[in-house]
C-alpha cells in the first residue's frame, strides 16, 4: 500500500508540481490549497505525512497544524512545514507548535522522495 | 527677538523636520526590507519549482509536450510579477525633489502600500484590518509620496503595537468619505489601549514629520490619541468630484 501524503499549500502550481513528482516517487497525494481544506481533510482521512504551508490564506499553518495535533486520526502524523521562510523563524513555529520540523519548498523534488522515505522509515 | 534670529531658528526647524522625514523613511524602508524579499521569493520559488519539475520528467524520459506547454504561462506570470515588484520598488525608493500632485484612488495607493508589508506582518502576528469604502471621489495627490507616508505610518503603528501589552495586536486602515462629500478620509488606527502602551512619546514628532510631507499635498493631518481606541493619524484630502468606479 503507497503512503499517503497531504499538501496543504494556497499556490496550485505548486501542488501540481509537487503533486506529480510525490506520485512518480510511489506515493499517493492529496492536495488542497487551505487550511480549512487541509482540516477537513484531516478529519476524514488518514495521512502518513503532511506537508505544510506556514502561511495559507484563511487559517494559518501553525492552528492548522495545532488541530491536527488534537485529531485522533492523525494524533500520530508527522507534519512538516514546507516553506521559504527563514530556518531562525521556522525553528521557532516548529517548537511552538509540535510539528517535526521544515522544508524548504525549493527543494527538489527528488530529494523531497528521499527525505519523505526516510522520515516515513525512521 | 531679532529678525536674523527668527530666520536662523526657521532654518534649524526646516533642517530637523528634514532630517527627522528622512530618519521616518529609512526606518520605513528598514520596515518594508523584509515585505519585499518575500514577494520577491514567492515567484523565484515558484518558478524553481516548475522547471525543477520539467527537467525532472525530462531526466526520467517522461516529457510531455503539453504538460509543459501549460507550465510556461505560469513561468511568465512569475516572471510578469517579478518584473512588476521591481519596477514598483524602484519608484517608490526614487528620491524626488518635486511633487506631482495626480487624481488618484486612494483605495489603490494603500493597497499598493500593502503589498510591500502584509505578510510581513502575518508573520509577526499583527493583524491589518482593512476597511476601505468603494465609490469614493478621486483626491489630488503624489502616489509615491503618499504611499511612502502610508508605509511610514503603518511601521510607526508596528512599533507602538508591538511594544504595547496587548493580546490582540491590530492595526486598522480605513477609508471613507466626509458627509458632505468634499472631503477623502484615509485613517490609521493602531488600536492600542492607553494602558497597555508601555512607554511612547514618539507620536509627536511623528506628527512634525508627517505633517510636512501631507501639506505638501494640499491634504491636512490630525492625530488623536483615546484611551478606548489608541492612536489615529487620520489624512484629509479634498475630494476630486469624479467618483471611482
Amino acid at each position: 500500500m503507497q503512503d499517503k501524503i497531504l499538501i496543504v499549500n494556497d499556490t496550485p502550481i505548486i501542488n501540481k508540481v509537487l503533486k506529480h513528482g510525490l506520485e512518480s516517487g510511489g506515493f499517493d497525494v492529496d492536495t488542497v490549497i487551505t487550511g480549512q481544506e487541509g482540516v477537513d481533510k484531516v478529519k476524514a482521512d488518514r495521512y502518513d505525512i503532511i506537508l505544510l504551508d506556514y502561511n495559507l490564506p484563511d487559517i494559518n499553518g501553525d492552528v492548522v497544524c495545532g488541530i491536527i495535533k488534537t485529531d485522533s486520526k492523525n494524533l500520530m502524523t508527522p507534519v512538516y512545514y514546507i516553506s521559504s521562510l527563514d530556518k531562525e523563524t521556522m525553528d521557532q513555529v516548529i517548537v511552538r507548535t509540535g510539528a517535526q520540523g521544515y522544508i524548504d519548498i525549493a527543494i527538489d523534488v527528488d530529494e523531497l522522495c528521499g527525505k519523505i522515505k526516510v522520515i516515513l522509515e525512521g | 527677538m531679532e529678525n536674523q534670529e527668527i530666520d536662523q531658528l526657521r532654518a534649524e526647524l526646516k533642517q530637523t523636520t528634514e532630517r527627522l522625514i528622512e530618519l521616518e523613511n529609512m526606518s520605513m524602508f528598514g520596515d518594508i526590507a523584509g515585505g519585499i524579499a518575500h514577494e520577491l521569493n514567492q515567484p523565484l520559488n515558484v518558478t524553481k519549482i516548475i522547471c525543477q519539475g520539467i527537467l525532472h520528467d525530462i531526466q526520467k524520459g517522461r516529457f510531455s509536450e503539453q504538460e509543459v506547454k501549460n507550465d510556461l504561462p505560469e513561468i511568465v506570470k512569475q516572471m510578469d510579477r517579478l518584473a512588476e515588484i521591481v519596477k514598483h520598488m524602484r519608484v517608490l525608493i526614487r528620491a524626488k525633489d518635486k511633487i506631482f500632485l495626480e487624481k488618484q484612488d486612494i483605495n489603490a495607493i494603500v493597497q499598493s502600500a500593502l503589498l510591500f508589508v502584509a505578510q510581513q506582518y502575518k508573520d509577526h502576528k499583527i493583524d491589518i484590518v482593512l476597511s476601505l469604502a468603494s465609490g469614493l471621489p478621486y483626491i489630488m495627490a503624489d502616489s509615491v509620496r503618499f504611499e511612502q507616508m502610508v508605509l511610514n505610518l503603518i511601521s510607526q503603528a508596528r512599533r507602538k503595537v508591538e511594544r504595547s501589552e496587548q493580546k490582540v495586536k491590530k492595526i486598522t486602515l480605513k477609508s471613507y468619505a466626509s458627509g458632505d462629500g468634499k472631503e477623502v478620509i484615509f485613517e490609521i488606527c493602531d488600536n492600542c489601549e492607553s494602558s497597555s502602551i508601555v512607554k511612547d512619546q514618539g507620536d509627536s514628532l511623528r506628527f512634525v514629520a508627517s505633517q510636512k510631507i501631507i501639506s505638501d499635498q494640499q491634504a491636512r493631518l490630525e492625530f488623536e490619541q483615546t484611551a478606548d481606541t489608541g492612536g489615529v493619524f487620520k489624512i484629509i484630502f479634498p475630494a476630486v468630484i469624479k467618483t471611482v468606479v
